[in-house]
This record gives structure tokens, C-alpha cells and sequence, in this order.
């Protein structure tokens, strides 16, 4: 293989493709732990720095990351533009949520199309429920503080919060998924407040630097060898931060490709650096203005101070800083140790012991140091200089400096140190400009191809170019695009991969920006030919009133045995597939408990059974199936949920968990619905040192009393 | 004649026992204080026992009883408040649709009504309803702080509490008096006097200083020390300079109406000019060192707004 096949790394959109997300392994089992089977309904609120990979986590979500138990929806907040009203807004999240690819052959025909937002939206989670048991529908808000400033210039009203609430209140299984820049408690004023009580958070800081190891060399790894000083390098730089490390792979990715060369070299990753900060990213301008004036004085200092990315300095280091370049700082110097501290909190900075910082990005420190010295933000921020103390002993050398030249002067014959003079200052300048043609002349960017566009008559399908890893359009908004942000200009050998369907391959020119190649894969193959059997429905009998549906899947006509050999085949057992929605069911077979649990696969003798399936907070659902001569026999039945409730007078107060989820905080005089079956429940009352277990039992139906009143707990 | 005379003191007797009992009737009417105080012990008691169906209805009746007044005593609006309180918890406890503004609805009108109340602490209340407490409290309680009604005006009286103050007017001084808040706990103050006596100019008197309160509280008497550079001008001839260390009382409205009190501790004087100095000899200064005196019994008494 030559060179770089092409440069997979993106910057500035968020990250759809699974395939360049690395790391945050323990944000998505956050959200599953905390709004996952069996917990109470929720706002998971992510937040973070602008470009710290919110939206990409909730791609991630969208693209099924979190598993078949959800059923993610995106809402695209560009659509507040053009909404009205909490009425628009409701329309605009249950169109997203029928649109959504998590919902495909979903059918909104039983979802009311007047009544309140509330009764709509619960309307839909309904029809959801019914089609998908079991699912929890989340939706995604990325940046959800726009919903708080629609509500600020009118166009949203409060009572959209307060239905949010009493959507997490519904017995449905609903939770929503926010992304912005700080959680809800911290935000001004009291829109927010009837979801407090229901919110939960997560900052979403850098990566580890495992992940960020596994981006840097992981998308290209079977033509790039990154040596470990220059990926340990890029991770100091950028400390982790996704955003710049992809920046500087993007770079580090053309340069190669550009140079046709697999290696690269620390003097490489030094001339991106430099063009990085002699040309600052609009996000690095964007994070440094949105720092207040007395901060980028003390991170002008810092920056100032420390001479390169091992060092570390603390806040008297900062004010013997200023104090050496006679700065007067326009705050108290004890407020400096408390900007450093804001920083820190920011991730801005990072600590190495009690009191020492140095910026968690170097490029950062690098970028302040050059394009915003302390002799710049003094300018900008007109701060004052201490008065020099030895006017007289400066004034003295400078006369003397001044002796000595006439004097050398004198002795000296004028004309020749002109000239002497004229070709130093010539020779510097001569060089200067050359050294400038050099960095102009260089090959620019421009060598690539830029957005070259992979398109297919149908999706979703993935690509691999040049046998390298593939790219996929799964879980993507257009599933029949896949865009390469840059690629050498040349011939390159695609295979691409619709989804379902067979591989094909072939070669491509590429040759101009913005090229669009049309791939055809033909219509798509029926299911239930490559599924090789087709479904019927028979009817189950339940424990329950209600009767779910079943599908039972048997073998294609063409492998029904014939007739001369069925008599000899009707001692020979079948395969028996028993599965549950969800699985983890119990198994009886004419009463008997099999001690297995669905999915449940046995060869069976020929013959007619009664099969039961039990699971805890589920209706038990038995029915009869009859087993003919080697036909292997599917059953799949949907468990209907069994609900009974909680009545709960624990006081003063508590916080109640069921099963380890949060579930309310007493006193609370309703009851509570929750599945039937044996639960744990935990009380806690910190204050009183109050945190007890009590094992439960609900029934179907029933409603159980619980009280305790708490007392302070001895130590 | 005897009937005419015991008729009408018969009468008399009659109209004096009907007052009595009318007197006593009265008496045994509950005030309402006492209304609200039973109705809260009753509505306490339903809460502490888990009856919130039953305590929610002793609440609204409680409320809905009694009305506080503009010159209802402070005992009744912290009844009230305390119902309020409760209507709060119910409303949490509850939590029907708008829950959240029905808590804040009810904390508000209890701050109205007693903004030092003890709501509870998390051991005993949700911790929502604490959050939403305090988090009221603090609003609240800012629109009253110094830094938010940065601007006094006011009269005083500044007096030596001796003997002859209620003789000799000349040690009465009454002026007016402008403050700025220059932070939450620190004021500028600044006084012009006049001598309740003919020619005013007999004695002028001004000063400029600063007050430090420790804490500050709205409708609770708050103590600080004052320093403040005191100004005299006597008979148009005698120039008085003096620096004046003091303590300080005050006790500040929500109205914004205010009053204090100022005891001057020790005075350093520097007098320029001649010494004929028309005031009478203060009782309450012991001369030091000639110029520093240890003044007890100064007294300034201020009446002001803030605004």
C-alpha cells in the first residue's frame, strides 16, 4: 500500500459514524444505569465546555449505542426557529420522535391530532408502548438552553417545562437526554424548576488519555505507525480535549498525505502547532473572549510564566510574574489564587499538587504566550505600570552607553560602519524573505480533495476505501450519503456495503472538491426471503386479560419434509426456539420448570405442550404448541408488564429507592405505580443517619401500604 | 319617691350587670391570634401523624379564619406564616399539576409574613421545599439589604445626657443626616447641626465618617462602631477638629423607615482659635492629655429613611 488512502478525522461537526467515537464508555452506562430498565423516569443532563463532544454523545445514543431497551429520539432545536407556541413546539418533538430511524414502522395513526401537548405526547408514548413493550422512548435536546430563551423572548410558555414533568410522571417509560453548558440547578432564574426534582447530571469533561490514545491512532492504524512521543505529544497539547485532538490529527493527516508518507515526526507535529497558532482556530478566539478581563490578565501571566509544558506554577509564582514586568494588577493579588481556581473549575487548568497550574491544553499556553502576551492584555485592558526606582542609575548608564559610542565613534571611521551596518541589516532582511517565499511556496491543502461525496440509490450502506476501515452511514439522518471530509486526488479502490444486501466493489477517479460518486446497489431483498422462514400469528392464551400478540415463525415451504419421508421422521425430534420480549423468562413445559431461562432452545419430541413463561413484574403468558417431525418451531412472545403500587408514609421525609433507582421523596400522598413482583426498597434521610432496606412484595393490582416513621440512628 | 329613686338605680344596677356579662362575653371571644395559634397546633399535630388530607383542610381553614392586618401583632403573622408554611408542605406532598408554583406561591406569602421563620431542616422537611426556602428568603431578604437601599436621609438629635439637657437647649442639637452604603456592612455618613439657640451660628457642627456592622439584618437591631471626623464652628471664631471613635445601634424597617442610636466612646479635640466656647461644661467628658477626652453620655438619636 502507498500512502494515506484518506483523512478520516472530522472537525467541527459532531461525530456521527461510531466508527471515529472513542471513549465515553462510562457516560453512556451512566445514562443506562440511570434511566435504564427498571428506574424511574428522568433528565439526564450532560454538560460541558463547548466542544467537549455533547452532540457526538447523543449521535452515539441515536445510533443505538445504548442498546435495543431504547428507543432514542433526536430533536433538532434548529426547528425552534420557526415555532410558535408550546402547541408548535409539542408538534415539532412528536414529528421528530414519528421520523425518528429508532421508530421506523412505527404508525402515528392512533396519535391524536388535537388536545393538550401533554395528552398528545402521552397519546404517542402509548401507541409507542404498545408497539415496542417494554422500550423506553428518550428524546435528545442538544443545547436545551435555547428552549430557555424561547421561553425568555415569548415564544415558549413555562407550561412546556411543566409538561415535560408530567411526561416524566406518566406510568409510560419516558426519559429525555440533555445536552448544554452547565446542569439545571445552576441555571439563573426558575424556568427550570419543576424538573429539579427529576434531573440528574454529568459533566462531560476530556477524554482519558486511553481514548484519547485509541482516537489518535485507531482510525488509521493499518497505514499510519504514529510514534508514541508524537501521539503523547498531541495528547499534552490538547489534554484529551476531542475537538483539538481531532484538529490536529486532521493536520498531521494531510500533511502526510500531502507529503505521500506514513510516519509521522515530532518536527511535524511542531509545524502544525505553529501554523495552528499563527492561524488560531475561530473556537480557541471564541473560548479566549468569552473569558473575563481580570481572568485573561492572571492566564496572560501564567501563560507568561511557564516556559514550556512540563512546567507548573502557583499564584504567587503568577504575581512575582507581574510584579517582574512592573504590571499593576487592576484586582487584590489574593483574587489571583481565586481566578486560577475559576480556571481549574473551567478545565481550563490543570492542578499538579495543592496550588500549582499549568494549562490542561498546552497549545492553549502556547497560543497565549504568542498572540496574547501580558504586554497585550495590559494594552487592551489598560492597565497601569509601576514607575521605574532608579531613574537616576538608568539615566547614568544611558549616558554612559552614550560616551562609549561617541567615543567609538571618533576613534572609528564613520563610513565603514554605515556600510557594515546597511549589509547586516540587508543580509537579515534577504533571509527573512526567503525564509517567507519558502512557507508560501509550500504545497498548500489545496493538493487534497475536500467533501468528496459516496452516493447511494439506497441506505444505509457502508464503505470501505482502499480496504481500509470501513465508514458507515448506520444511524445517520441521510443514511444514502457518507461524506470524506479529504482524500488523496487519484484512483481508489471502493467496496461498498449496503445494508442488508451483498458487497460491491469497484474503482474510482477522484479528482475535483465537492466530487459526488453515485453508487447503485439495486432494490432492496425482501425480509422474509433473507430471513429464509415467514411469520404467522396464532393466538395465546394469557394469566393476564389481555392477550399479547405472537408471532410464531416456521420453517420456508421448501424444507417441509415430504410425505414418504415424514412417516420415518415422525420420531425424530425438532429444535424448539422459545424467546421472550424481554428475555430472561422463566420456562415450564406442561407445568414443569425447565430451570432455564429465554432464550430458550431444545430438540423436543414430536408432540402437543403446554409452555408457560414467568418473569417478575411481568403477566405470566402460557399457550400450547405442537411440535411436528423435524420442523423446528420459533415462538416469540411479548411479555405484558404487571403493575401494581406503593403507597408509602415515611416521615419526616425520605428519599425512597426502588431496586437501587431513585423513586420519590416522601411525604408524597399518592401512590406510586410500580411492577409487580418482589422489589428492594431503600429510605435514607442523611440527616438523620437514616438508611435502611426493607424487602417488598407487590401484587398485581394491589396496593402496599408502607410506613415507618424515621428516628435519628445512634451512632 | 322611693320607688322614683329605685327604679332608676334598679335600672342602673341592670345596665352595670349586662355590661359586666356583655364584658365578659367579650373576654372569652378568642382573638385572633389565638385562632390562628389553634388551628396551626391542630394542623402540626395532622402533619406529624401523616393526615395530610386532614391537614390540608385545617390549613385552608386556618387561613381562610383570619387575615393579617397592617397593626396585627407579630405573634399572629408568625401563626400565619407558619400555616402558610405548612400550606407549602401540603402542596409538595401532594404534588398536583404546578406543584412547584404552589410551593413558591405559598413560601412567598410566608416571607411576607415572617421572613426569619425556621422552616425546618432536611432531617424534618424535603429537601425541595428547603431548597425552594431559602433560595426565596435569600431573593427576598436582598431587596432589603444595604447594598440594595444604598440611600439614607434622615433628622437626628444629638444630646448630652446630663442634667441640663432638659434646661440649657444649647445641648440639644438637632440636624439632618445623609448615608451611602458602601458595601453590604459599611456606610458613609455625613451631619450638619445647629444649637436649638439664637444666633444659630453659636455653635455649627458637621462630621463626616464611617459606620462598620459586623451583620446586618433587616427589622433586627444591628450594632456597629462608628469613626468619623467631627467639624465645629463656635461663635464664628473657635474652630473645633475631632476625630470620634463610637458604638452604634440601628434598626431598619422593610419600609425602609429606620431609627439608631450613636454613643460616642473617646474623642481626640484639636481646638483652634480662641476658647470662649459658649457651651457649658460638659459633665460627661474627663480631659486627658489636654486635647484627648473620654466622652460618655454623647448621645445621637437618628429617625431616617432608606431608600
Amino acid at each position: 500500500m502507498g500512502g494515506v488512502p484518506f483523512n478520516p478525522y472530522i472537525v467541527g461537526n459532531p461525530i456521527k459514524s461510531s466508527l471515529m467515537f472513542f471513549g465515553r464508555e462510562d457516560d453512556f452506562a451512566f445514562v443506562q444505569k440511570k434511566i435504564g430498565e427498571g428506574r424511574a423516569n428522568q433528565v439526564v443532563v450532560l454538560c460541558g465546555e463547548r466542544r467537549s463532544g455533547k452532540t457526538s454523545i447523543l449521535f452515539q445514543i441515536l445510533g443505538g449505542r445504548l442498546g435495543d431497551a431504547f428507543l432514542p429520539v433526536l430533536i433538532d432545536m434548529q426547528m425552534l426557529a420557526g415555532v410558535q407556541g408550546d402547541r408548535e413546539f409539542f408538534d415539532a418533538i412528536l414529528r421528530a420522535g414519528c421520523a425518528s430511524p429508532s421508530l421506523a414502522g412505527f404508525d402515528a395513526a392512533g396519535v391524536p391530532r388535537e388536545g393538550s401537548p401533554a395528552d398528545r405526547v402521552d397519546a404517542f408514548l402509548g401507541a409507542v408502548e404498545r408497539w415496542r413493550p417494554g422500550r423506553i422512548v428518550l428524546f435528545l435536546f442538544d443545547e436545551y438552553e435555547l428552549i430557555e430563551s424561547k421561553i425568555g423572548d415569548g415564544t415558549l410558555g413555562e407550561s412546556s417545562i411543566h409538561a415535560f414533568s408530567g411526561i416524566l410522571e406518566s406510568p409510560r417509560r419516558v426519559s429525555f437526554v440533555f445536552t448544554g453548558s452547565t446542569n439545571l440547578e445552576d441555571r439563573e432564574g426558575d424556568v427550570w424548576k419543576s424538573l429539579l426534582g427529576k434531573s440528574i447530571y454529568r459533566k462531560i469533561s476530556y477524554l482519558s488519555r486511553r481514548d484519547t490514545m485509541r482516537l489518535i491512532t485507531e482510525p488509521l492504524r493499518d497505514s499510519v505507525t504514529w510514534p508514541t512521543e508524537v501521539s503523547e505529544a498531541i495528547y499534552r497539547l490538547t489534554g484529551g480535549q476531542p475537538f483539538y485532538t481531532q484538529v490536529i490529527c486532521q493536520n498531521m493527516v494531510d500533511l502526510l498525505i500531502e507529503e505521500g508518507r506514513t510516519d509521522p515526526s515530532a518536527a511535524d507535529l511542531e509545524k502544525i502547532v505553529r501554523e495552528i497558532v499563527d492561524n488560531p482556530l475561530p473556537q480557541m478566539i471564541y473560548s479566549w473572549n468569552a473569558i473575563a478581563q481580570e481572568e485573561q490578565v492572571v492566564l496572560s501571566s501564567l501563560a507568561g510564566r511557564l516556559g514550556d509544558p512540563s512546567q507548573t506554577a502557583s499564584g504567587p509564582d503568577v504575581q512575582a510574574f507581574t510584579s517582574a514586568n512592573r504590571l499593576v494588577l487592576p484586582f487584590p493579588r489574593e483574587r489571583v489564587n481565586v481566578l486560577l481556581e475559576a480556571a481549574y473549575h473551567r478545565e481550563m487548568l490543570e492542578k499538579e499538587g495543592e496550588g500549582s497550574y499549568r494549562f490542561r491544553m498546552d497549545i492553549f499556553r502556547r497560543w497565549i504566550r504568542r498572540e496574547h502576551s501580558i504586554w497585550k492584555i495590559a494594552r487592551e485592558a489598560g492597565l497601569s505600570f509601576r514607575s521605574r526606582r532608579r531613574p537616576l542609575l538608568i539615566a547614568g548608564i544611558a549616558a554612559a552607553a552614550l560616551v562609549v559610542l561617541l567615543l567609538a565613534a571618533w576613534l572609528s571611521p564613520w563610513p565603514r560602519i554605515l556600510a557594515d551596518a546597511r549589509v547586516r541589516i540587508l543580509a537579515t532582511s534577504s533571509a527573512g524573505a526567503q525564509a517567507g517565499e519558502g512557507a508560501a511556496g509550500a504545497p498548500a491543502a489545496s493538493a487534497l480533495v475536500e467533501r468528496v461525496v459516496f452516493k447511494a440509490d439506497r441506505g444505509p450502506f457502508d464503505l470501505s476505501i482502499d480496504g481500509q476501515q470501513p465508514l458507515t452511514s448506520r444511524g445517520q439522518k441521510d443514511a444514502e450519503r457518507i461524506v470524506v471530509q479529504s482524500i488523496a486526488p487519484g484512483r481508489h479502490s471502493i467496496v461498498a456495503t449496503p445494508v442488508p444486501g451483498a458487497p460491491v466493489t469497484r474503482d474510482v477517479e477522484i479528482t475535483a472538491t465537492g466530487q459526488i460518486v453515485e453508487l447503485v446497489f439495486g432494490p432492496r431483498p425482501a425480509p422474509a426471503a433473507a430471513a429464509g422462514a415467514a411469520e404467522t400469528t396464532v393466538p395465546a392464551e394469557t394469566s393476564g386479560t389481555a392477550a399479547p400478540a405472537e408471532a410464531v415463525a416456521t420453517a420456508p415451504a421448501e424444507e417441509k419434509p415430504s410425505p414418504a419421508t415424514q412417516a420415518v421422521e415422525t420420531v425424530k425430534p425438532s429444535m424448539v426456539v422459545i424467546s421472550t420480549r424481554p428475555s430472561e423468562a422463566r420456562v415450564l413445559i406442561d407445568g414443569n420448570d425447565t430451570g432455564r431461562k429465554t432464550p430458550f432452545t431444545e430438540s423436543m419430541e414430536p408432540g402437543t405442550y403446554q409452555v408457560a413463561v414467568e418473569r417478575e413484574g411481568y403477566r405470566s403468558v402460557s399457550t400450547t404448541i405442537t411440535v411436528a417431525p423435524d420442523k423446528p418451531q420459533q415462538l416469540e412472545i411479548t411479555l405484558e408488564e404487571a403493575w401494581g403500587q406503593l403507597s408509602l408514609d415515611v416521615r419526616p421525609t425520605a428519599k425512597i429507592y426502588l431496586d437501587g433507582a431513585f423513586l420519590v421523596e416522601t411525604p408524597y400522598a399518592k401512590p406510586v405505580k410500580v411492577r409487580a413482583g418482589n422489589h428492594t426498597l431503600r429510605i435514607e434521610n442523611e440527616d438523620l443517619k437514616v438508611n435502611k432496606e426493607i424487602q417488598i412484595q407487590v401484587a398485581e393490582g394491589e396496593t402496599r401500604q408502607v410506613q415507618e416513621v424515621l428516628k435519628e440512628a445512634k451512632p | 319617691v322611693r320607688i322614683r329613686i329605685a327604679l332608676p338605680f334598679a335600672c342602673f344596677l341592670l345596665a352595670l350587670g349586662a355590661l359586666s356579662v356583655g364584658a365578659q362575653q367579650q373576654e372569652q371571644a378568642p382573638t385572633p391570634t389565638e385562632i390562628a395559634t389553634r388551628h396551626l397546633t391542630e394542623a402540626e399535630r395532622l402533619w406529624t401523624e401523616g393526615k395530610y388530607e386532614e391537614c390540608r383542610a385545617e390549613v385552608r381553614i386556618g387561613l381562610e379564619s383570619v387575615a393579617p392586618g397592617f397593626l396585627s401583632p407579630p405573634s399572629l403573622l408568625r401563626a400565619l406564616g407558619r400555616l402558610h408554611a405548612l400550606d407549602a408542605l401540603l402542596a409538595y406532598t401532594f404534588r398536583d399539576e404546578g406543584y412547584a408554583d404552589q410551593v413558591d406561591r405559598a413560601l412567598s406569602t410566608a416571607l411576607e409574613l415572617d421572613p426569619y421563620m425556621e422552616i425546618g431542616d432536611p432531617s424534618e422537611v424535603p429537601a425541595f421545599v428547603v431548597t425552594r426556602w431559602n433560595k426565596l428568603r435569600d431573593a427576598y431578604l436582598a431587596r432589603f439589604s444595604r447594598t440594595a437601599r444604598p440611600n439614607g436621609l434622615g433628622i437626628f438629635a444629638a444630646m448630652v445626657l446630663e442634667p441640663t439637657v432638659f434646661t440649657n437647649p444649647a445641648v440639644l442639637q438637632p440636624g439632618f443626616t445623609w448615608s451611602r452604603s458602601l458595601g453590604p456592612r459599611t456606610s458613609l455618613e455625613a451631619d450638619f447641626r445647629f444649637p436649638l439657640q439664637w444666633p444659630p451660628w453659636s455653635s455649627i457642627r458637621g462630621q463626616l465618617g464611617l459606620v462598620v456592622f459586623p451583620a446586618y439584618s433587616v427589622e433586627k437591631v444591628s450594632t456597629g462602631i462608628s469613626v468619623a471626623y467631627v467639624f465645629g464652628l463656635d461663635q464664628l471664631a473657635t474652630y473645633t477638629h475631632s476625630l470620634s471613635l463610637g458604638g452604634r445601634a440601628e434598626w431598619i424597617s422593610r419600609s425602609g423607615f429606620g431609627v439608631a442610636a450613636n454613643a460616642e466612646l473617646v474623642r481626640i479635640d484639636l481646638v483652634v482659635g480662641t476658647t470662649q466656647v459658649t457651651e457649658p461644661p460638659r459633665y460627661t467628658e474627663i480631659p486627658l492629655l489636654g486635647f484627648l477626652n473620654v466622652v460618655f453620655a454623647n448621645v445621637t438619636l437618628y429617625v431616617f429613611y432608606v431608600f
